[in-house]
Order: structure tokens, then sequence, then C-alpha cells
């Protein structure tokens, strides 16, 4: 007997279509009922209100049909009573909500971010502004943010300083994440602007010694003090300045826009002045918030309910694109380059029918035109401050100013915190015809590569010093020709997971493996490198170089510097003086043919700006006046793997083995984002030699 | 009932439930609603005159039901090829803001009979389906001037307007007859940021040199009706005490709370929420119409810690209102001659 016989196949294919009938419509019928959750991870409580806005957008929304007649419902962790990491977990851990808006710190930014990339869940932050996180966290796909780093707040009020005639100006800032963007950017972008910047100090919040380093910074008789700071201490400086009697005047930052500051100051307040970020006025959002609420939006307003729209937006492509990824979903979204629609109740609700029948709208938001970083994604490429001033004890909008209108523009596609140096400050190069070659024919190359910083927060410094030190043994140089002082820390710190492993590329090799230390830990010192340079052996410094005339010698540090100082652990400084003097002993004693310095520290140039020894090449990644940026940031581990001048010029060497000094310097500084590259040169070296030629016993 | 009929009912049944299924949850085509579309003069964002007819607009939305498009200086070849292009939206509606699109919305309504246009303020263009309101600004300014008079201590004031037009000759006119309606003495400095460009409404520079000027030659009341260009003679009026400003379009006292007296203040938002829903109810007609401080569409909002001046000037409304009207006659007999 033939056991399947045709009626029973006819059966079986009628209960099949059944089956998947009754599953597609209810695939139709159980989302349709379910709302669309999202997550927002903010404080909702206290004097900053970011649930008004976020009401307001998931209202107009509501109002409009939702999403596909789905309504929005805000899943509210409110940062302000409780653990974030916790409740950050929550949401992760919550199997209907994919995009949670928040969180309100850039720490928390950094420490929770690479949680909701690894579980590919969406992040929008309306309100964090360190300017490291888009490089950080850059083609990542999963976390945005609706307002752009402080990068461009440094851009705005340098713009509106030189605007006032301001030629000198002075930075004093707290020294949290969110200081560090201005005091990373502010000595970049006061070259780019023309202006002087005569002090740049950081200072713990609450310090008692923030009055000192008021008198200090005034000692430098600056037109203004740039003071990034909350309103205690604001009020600090103020009162510092107005006691000094200088006619040096005090311009401020969002942080400080609070009560506190009028209440702690009174009539000292007027006349106070700053920026603050704000939506776009010709969006109608300020207008249409006070026709709502009775009293204008707060700064990040307008930011908040575009996280909303986004969040929405892109719950909408999803619908619409059952396979796509969330991170490809907010991406078509955001560089959508159909119609141009609006922020408005009405404006987003054709936004959110056009993407669910597969169109891709040109968004804009209530902040401004919604148009994000071409390559790295996360940031907007404007974003609207206010210039304000304190007046009758309250503040008042002076001017409404876009970012993208101030002097020093980034390239097209490129969000202000990759600005790169503008070519017309590089150093001088001298001309081609100014080929040198040294008389004395080379017969020996010595190397140093220190990495003196120590602690686990300094990785890419032992790094960047074992990464060169790669390049060289690759390059044939012997262990005999390299004298290698790393602190050495890294590799065994209780936060490494990977023990005994220094990388520089994420998932890269460990370079620590190998590397023959000659001095690490305590030994690493400033006195140390003198006697190693100097050639001078005594017991705690048995290793040092040993070279003559003929002997090309290269140097590389890689570290953090202040101004005239390479900062060693121990707290002590090589400084200025110690290049100029052991530089001028070496030449002296003719222990080279040629000197060669790649120094990437913050301020770099102030370190070989006295020196005098002919015959010595100096290239570091920052001018006299700004800090330089780390780079590589891996998420596993949450560290910088590499500092960003070294980066590039590893980059730039193993991409091209011919390249010669006098081309390296101009590619490194086109390339290198937030400083300006300098090379000095005190003549008598061959600049057009290939630099990996140079690097070779 | 054999396996057949059973087999059949079956198929029935879950052609049914799906057919109810796709009914209920596919979404409908939504209903066609009335459309709006607002021409504006400039961007959003200037702090009065766009801004107060945003505000109406903004409001009527949350109120009615209505679809709205917004655009900015259009030019009218491009605009009406806009209208009569092929695609499928039209609107029923059309609002224009300021004096200089009054050919631009006669030329439209002209070739679109089936459209109804708002012409704000815009001379004597009203037809069957247009509605043109002139807002004359005669006795605001009268009230200004009045005000001015009353508040200087130097004994002389200025106006400073942003370019020369019909439209703001009223501003300039009303303006003088009030302060010499309170002292036939006091002079008048007058002043145009641009002679003739609409850039004097976006010149706060230069508006500020002016007021600087003026008040450096005694002055100490300025009436700025100049737009976005008054915020640079807020900013110079700071500069030294004793130094006033009376604001133009929507309430300027956030702009400089020390120096701004009064603003003289054009509800836009109410002409156009209301002339919306004429529109939506079917109640709206064409014609022209002049409005002002009698209708309540123009008046003085002060900033209120100069609120002792309210009652002086209140006693002047009528009188106000009674000068513009004959005003209104004035220019009217003169465009006959």
């Amino acid at each position: 007997m033939n056991f399947i016989e045709r009626k029973n196949i006819g059966l079986i294919s009628l209960a099949i279509i059944i089956i998947a009938a009754a599953f597609w419509a209810g695939c139709i019928v159980i989302p349709a009922n379910t709302p669309v959750r999202i997550g927002v991870l903010l404080p909702v409580t206290g004097d900053i209100d970011l649930k008004e806005p976020l009401e307001w957008a998931k209202d107009n929304i509501n109002r409009e049909g939702g999403i596909g007649r789905r309504p929005v419902e805000l899943v509210y962790k409110d940062t302000r009573n409780g653990n974030v990491t916790l409740l950050a977990q929550e949401l992760l851990d919550d199997p209907t909500i994919y995009i949670v808006i928040g969180p309100p710190t850039s720490d928390q930014v950094y420490s929770l971010a690479p949680e909701f990339i690894a579980r590919n869940k969406i992040l929008i932050s309306p309100v964090t502004t360190s300017g490291d996180i888009i490089r950080a966290f850059g083609k990542k796909e999963y976390f945005w943010r609706t307002c752009q780093g402080d990068v461009a707040q440094v851009k705005m009020i340098l713009s509106i300083l030189k605007g006032k005639g301001a030629k000198k100006v002075a930075l004093l800032t707290e020294n949290t994440t969110w200081g560090n963007t201005f005091y990373d950017w502010t000595g970049f972008f006061s070259t780019e602007y023309g202006l002087e910047l005569t002090s740049i100090r950081q200072f713990d919040q609450g310090s008692s010694s923030l009055e000192s380093d008021v008198a200090d910074a005034l000692k430098t008789n600056p037109d203004y003090i740039i003071a990034i700071c909350g309103p205690p201490d604001a009020a600090t400086i103020k009162r510092a300045i107005d006691k000094s009697g200088t006619p040096a005047k005090l311009f401020l930052a969002d942080a400080s826009v609070s009560p506190v500051l009028i209440q702690s100051l009174g009539a000292a307040a007027e006349g106070l002045e700053g920026t603050s970020p704000t939506a776009d006025p010709t969006t109608g959002f300020t207008v249409a918030y006070q026709e709502t609420f009775g009293h204008p939006p707060t700064d990040y307003a307008a930011p908040a309910y575009d996280a909303l729209l986004l969040a929405a937006y892109t719950t909408a492509r999803q619908d619409a694109s059952l396979f796509e990824s969330p991170a490809d979903s907010i991406r078509k979204v955001i560089y959508g380059n159909g119609p141009l629609k609006g922020w408005d109740a009405q404006e987003s609700h054709e936004t959110l029918a056009l993407i669910r029948a597969g169109e891709t709208p040109s968004i804009s938001g209530a902040s401004g035109p919604l148009d994000y970083d071409t390559e790295f994604g996360v940031d907007p490429l404007v974003t609207y401050y206010s210039h304000w001033i304190v007046e009758e004890g309250d503040f008042r909008t002076v001017e409404i100013i876009g970012s993208a209108k101030s002097d020093v523009n980034s390239a097209a596609g490129e969000s202000a915190a990759r600005t790169k140096a503008s070519v017309g400050f590089m150093s001088f190069v001298p001309s081609g015809s100014d080929t040198y070659v040294p008389a004395v024919t080379k017969n020996d190359f010595q190397a140093v590569i220190v990495g003196p910083s120590g602690g686990w927060e300094n990785y890419r410094h032992q790094a960047d010093a074992l990464s060169v030190y790669t390049l060289l043994r690759e390059n044939g140089v012997s262990d005999d020709n390299i004298i290698l002082m790393v602190y050495d820390d890294v590799p065994t710190a209780p936060e490494n997971s990977l023990k005994g492993d220094i990388h520089n590329i994420p998932n890269g090799k460990n370079i620590r493996l190998g590397a023959d230390m000659d001095y690490a830990g305590s030994q690493v010192t400033a006195a140390t490198l003198k006697n190693v340079l100097t050639g001078t052996k005594t017991a705690s410094t048995p290793v040092v170089i040993e070279s003559n005339a003929s002997t090309d010698v290269f140097v590389y540090i890689a570290s953090h510097g202040t101004q005239g100082g390479i900062v060693f652990r121990s707290d002590e400084l090589f400084t200025t003086d110690d290049f100029t003097n052991v530089t001028d002993s070496m030449n002296k004693n003719r222990q080279y043919r040629q000197l060669i310095f790649v120094v990437d520290i913050c301020f770099g140039e102030s370190i070989a700006m006295n020196a005098t020894a002919p015959g010595l090449l100096y290239l570091t990644g920052a001018a006299y006046n700004e800090p330089s940026l780390g780079a590589v940031y891996d998420m596993e581990i949450k560290q910088w793997l590499s500092d960003e001048f070294t980066s590039q010029v590893m980059s730039l060497l193993r991409s091209n083995r011919d390249i010669t000094f006098r081309q390296l310097y101009p590619a490194a500084y086109e390339k290198v984002t937030g400083s300006h590259v300098r090379m000095i040169t005190t003549g008598n070296v061959s600049i057009d030699q290939p630099v990996m030629e140079f690097l070779k016993s | 009932m054999n396996r057949n009929n059973l087999i059949i009912g079956a198929i029935a049944v879950t052609i049914a439930v799906l057919a109810i299924v796709v009914a209920m949850f596919v979404i409908p085509d939504e209903p066609t609603r009335p459309v709006v579309y607002m021409i504006y003069d400039s961007d959003k964002g200037d702090l009065s005159y766009v801004d107060s007819a945003y505000r109406g607009l903004f409001a009527a939305q949350e109120d009615m039901r209505f679809t709205k498009r917004e655009y900015i200086t259009y030019s009218p070849v491009n605009f009406s090829r806009l209208l009569t292009g092929t695609t499928v939206e039209k609107p029923g509606f059309v609002i224009t803001l300021g004096y200089d699109k009054a050919g631009f919305t006669q030329a439209l309504a002209q070739e679109h009979p089936g459209i109804r246009f708002l012409a704000i303020d815009q001379t004597g263009i009203g037809s069957d389906n247009v509605r043109a309101y002139e807002i004359t600004s005669y006795g605001e300014s009268y009230l200004a001037g009045v005000l001015a008079a009353s508040a200087t201590k130097t004994g002389r004031v200025g106006i400073i307007l942003g370019t020369q037009s019909t439209l703001l000759e009223a501003f300039r006119s009303g303006y003088i007859d009030g302060v010499h309606a309170v002292s036939p003495t006091i002079p008048v400095d007058q002043a145009y940021v641009r002679e003739n460009s609409k850039i004097g409404f976006n010149d706060p520079n230069r508006a500020a040199e002016i007021a600087g000027g003026m008040y450096d030659n005694g002055v100490d009341v300025v009436y700025a009706v100049a737009g976005y260009s008054n915020i640079g003679a807020v900013r110079e009026a700071k500069k030294a005490p004793g130094r006033y400003i009376i604001g133009v379009d929507s309430d300027q006292t956030y702009l400089g709370p020390g120096v701004i007296l009064a603003s003289a203040v054009k509800r836009l938002d109410r002409i156009v929420y209301t002339n919306i829903a004429e529109y939506l109810n079917s109640s709206f007609t064409g014609g022209d119409e002049v409005v002002g401080l009698k209708e309540g569409v123009t008046g003085l909002t002060f900033n209120p810690k100069f609120e002792q001046y309210n009652s002086t000037v209140r006693a002047w409304d009528i009188k106000a209102q009674e000068e513009e009207a004959k005003y209104l006659r004035s220019r009217a007999l003169s465009v006959q001659k």
C-alpha cells in the first residue's frame, strides 16, 4: 500500500497554508497592539528637566497615530535615583527595548556604550559633549548623539572673543571629562583664530588654590579668562578677577548657567557673558515650545526632542526592513537624502509614513539640520549656541550663532572634533634646494625609546613606545642598538584582562611579548634619560648610548607634557633646559652624526624651542600652546591604545617605506587631528633621506 | 458532514479571518486634510515679525486639523510651477507675508482663482479670492510717540526704520504725530538702516551705529522699527544709563529689560489663526481689510519695569484711534488724487 496518498498530500498542504496564514495574521495583529518601548536613561527629576521635551515629542508622535498605529511608550530609568550601570543593564536586558536615550554624562558613555554596541542596541545621547566621544565610538554604528561635542563650543567662544577684539586669552578649566575637551582644543583653535593663548591650567572642582590659579593666569595679561566650570567655581574666579583690579574679563560656558551663579555673585554677576547650546531659531522650536509650555526651552530640550525623533524613525525603518540591523536602519534614517522633513507633529508623522513605506527622507530636527559626520557618524555637524549675558539678574541671549558660521570650519561632512590644522600654520620647512648630506659616513645607529608614564590610564604611552620599538625591530635594528625605557606596569595592571599583553590596535598582536626592557618601573626617570643620552654610565644607569660622530641617534618619547617639560611617572620633568643642555653636551662630545627626536607629548614644541646643537631634528605632534590627543580607542579594555601623532606617523611609515623626513612632516601635519605638528631643525640634518633608511643599523 | 465539506469550510473561514485582519490592521489611507501654505518673508528666528506669524500657524495647527507647508521667499515663477505641477497635493489656502509680496500674491491669485489667499501687510489687492490685510501701525506708533514724549528727560527722541516703504511710513508718521501731540517742540531724529533695501531689517551693526549717533546727539528714547536690526539698537542703548528703546512687532522686553520701555506689537499670530479658522469653516471672504489699534491687532505692550507710563499712554488710546482713522482717510484721499 502507498502510504502517502494524494488526498493526504492535499490535506498536509492545506494545513501548512492555514498555519502560515495564521502566523502572518499574528505578525500583523500582535505588533499592532504593542507599544513601541524606548528606554530613557536620564535624570527626570531635579533641575535638569529633560522629561518635558521627551514627553512632548512622544505626545506629538502619538496623537498623529504613533508608529504604524503603535503608540510610543517611554520607559524611564531616572539616573538621579539609582546606580546608572544597573539601570542601564535593566534596559539592556529588556527584550522589548532596543533603543535607549541617554546616558547623562560623558563618563557614563565610555562605560556603557561598549555594552550597547556589543548587544546591538542603539544608544542616543542628547546631552553628552565630550569631544573625544566621536573619535572613540565613531564608525561603531550603535552610538549617536543629537548634540555636537564641545569642540564646537570652543570654536564658538573663540570666534565670539575674536569678534569682540580680544587678542589674548587664558583658559582655566576644571579637571573633568567635560573640562578636558576645552583643555584639549582651546590651544589648537587659538592658533587657528590668530589668538594668543597666554595660559592654560586645569583645576580640581572646589579647589582651594583656585584663586592662586586665577592670579597666575592674570599675570599673563589676557584680555579674557575663559573659565570652564560649574557655578561655584565660576563665582570664585569672578571674585578673584574683580579683586585683582585688572581689566581682564571673564567668559563662561554652559555649565555655569544657573541661578546659583547669580545668587552667589549678586550685582557682581551683571555683565557676565558666556555660551550655551540652544535650538536653531529657524526651526521654530523655541517659539512653539514657549507657546506650549509658557516658558522657553532649556539648553538641551531640542536635542532631547530630536533623540526621540531618531528613535522613532529608526523603529519605523525597522518596520519597513525586517531583516535590516538596527545599525543599518539608523544610518538609513540619518543619511536619507529624499524630501526634506521637519520636526513638528505633522512633519514627523509624514516622515514616519515615508520611512515605513521604504523611503529615505532627509530628516531635520528641533535643534537643527541633523546632518551627521559622513565618515564617523555619532555627531551632528552643526550645533547652535546662545551667546548670553547676565542682565537685570537673569541670563539674556545676545545672539544665536550656528557652529558652521565660525571663522574656522571643519572640512565638509566632518564634525568639529575631527578638525585638522590649517596648512597656513605649518612650521617652516627648508626648500628642496637645501638638500644636505652629512660629511661623515654613517657607521652605526642607536635608538632610545621612552615611555615614562605609568598607570593603566597611560596605556597608550607604553603602547606607543613598544610600537616604535616593534617598528625598529622589524626594520632590522638589533636589540643591542635599542635602549628601551618603559614604565611597563600596564601588562600586569589589575585592570588588564589580558595579562602580559599590550597591543596598539584593537585585537592586535601583543607587542610587549619579546620586548627587551633596559629600564622599567621606578628606573625610568628624567635623570636616567639624561645619563642614557649623554652616555654617562653609573651603577643605576649601566646601559647608555655608546656612540660617536658617525652614529645616527634616534630618540622617541611618548608621555604627558607640560609647557616646558616631559612628565615622568615620579612627577619629575625633563625640561626644556634639560633638552638644550643634553643635546648641547652630545654635540660637544661628538656623540652623534645626526640626532633625531620624535616626541609625542602635549605642548611638545616647547621642549626644543631653545635647541642650538647642530645636526638636530625634532618632530612633535603639538605646538607649544596645545595638548595632543589620544587615538585608537579599544572598547574592550576601555583605553586609548595610541596617541594621534604617533598613530598617524606609524601609519605613514608603514604605508610608504620611502617617505623622507621632508615629506613626512607635511603628511603628518595634514593627517593629525586637533593639534599642529611641528618640526624644528638646527640644520645639518639630511631631511631628504627616507625615514626608514635612517631608522636602520 | 462529509470530509470535503469540512475542508471547504475550513478554507472559507481562514480566508474570512484573514480578510478581517487585513481590514482591521492594515493602515488605511488617511483622510485628506485641507492644505495651507505659508510663505514667509525670511527665516523664522527673527524674534518679531516672522516668529509672530509662525506662532499663529503653530497655534492653529494645535487646534485645527489641516496640513501646512512652509516656504521662504519663493520666487513667483517657481511657486507658480509648484501650484500647477503634477503633485497630488494642492493648497486651498495660501498665506503670504510682507509688503513686497503684493504683486506676487496678486499674480498668483489671478492665476489660481480656486485658491484662497491671505495677504498680510499688502495693501489694496483684495479680490474674490484674496483677503488683503493692511495692518496699519499708525495708531500703535502714535502711542509709542506719546510714550517717548512722556518718558524723555532730554527732550529729544528718535526713530530708526529698517528701510523706506509705504508700510513703514505709517510707523514714522504715527510716531512723530504722537510725540508732537504731547509736546509740539520735541525734535524727532529720524534715520533708515538702509534707504532702499530690506537688508535694513537684518543689519544690527548699522542700527547700532545709528542709535549710537542719536544718543550722542541728545536723544534718550529711540523707537526701533527695524526687525532683527533692533538688536543692534538695543545693544547701543545698554552702553550707558538713561538710554531707552521702544521695540516693535512682538514684545521685545527680553532683549533689554533695563532699556526697553515697551513694544509696539503687531498680532500677526491672531490674523493668521483667525483666517485659517475661517478658511476651514468656509467663512473666509475676499476683500481689503485695514486693521490696527481699534481692532486690537496692534497695540503697545509695556515692560513691567516701566509700567508707570501705562496709564499715561492709555489715556491717549481713543485719540490714537481717531488719529489713525484720520490718517487712513487722508491716505485714501491722496490716492484718489
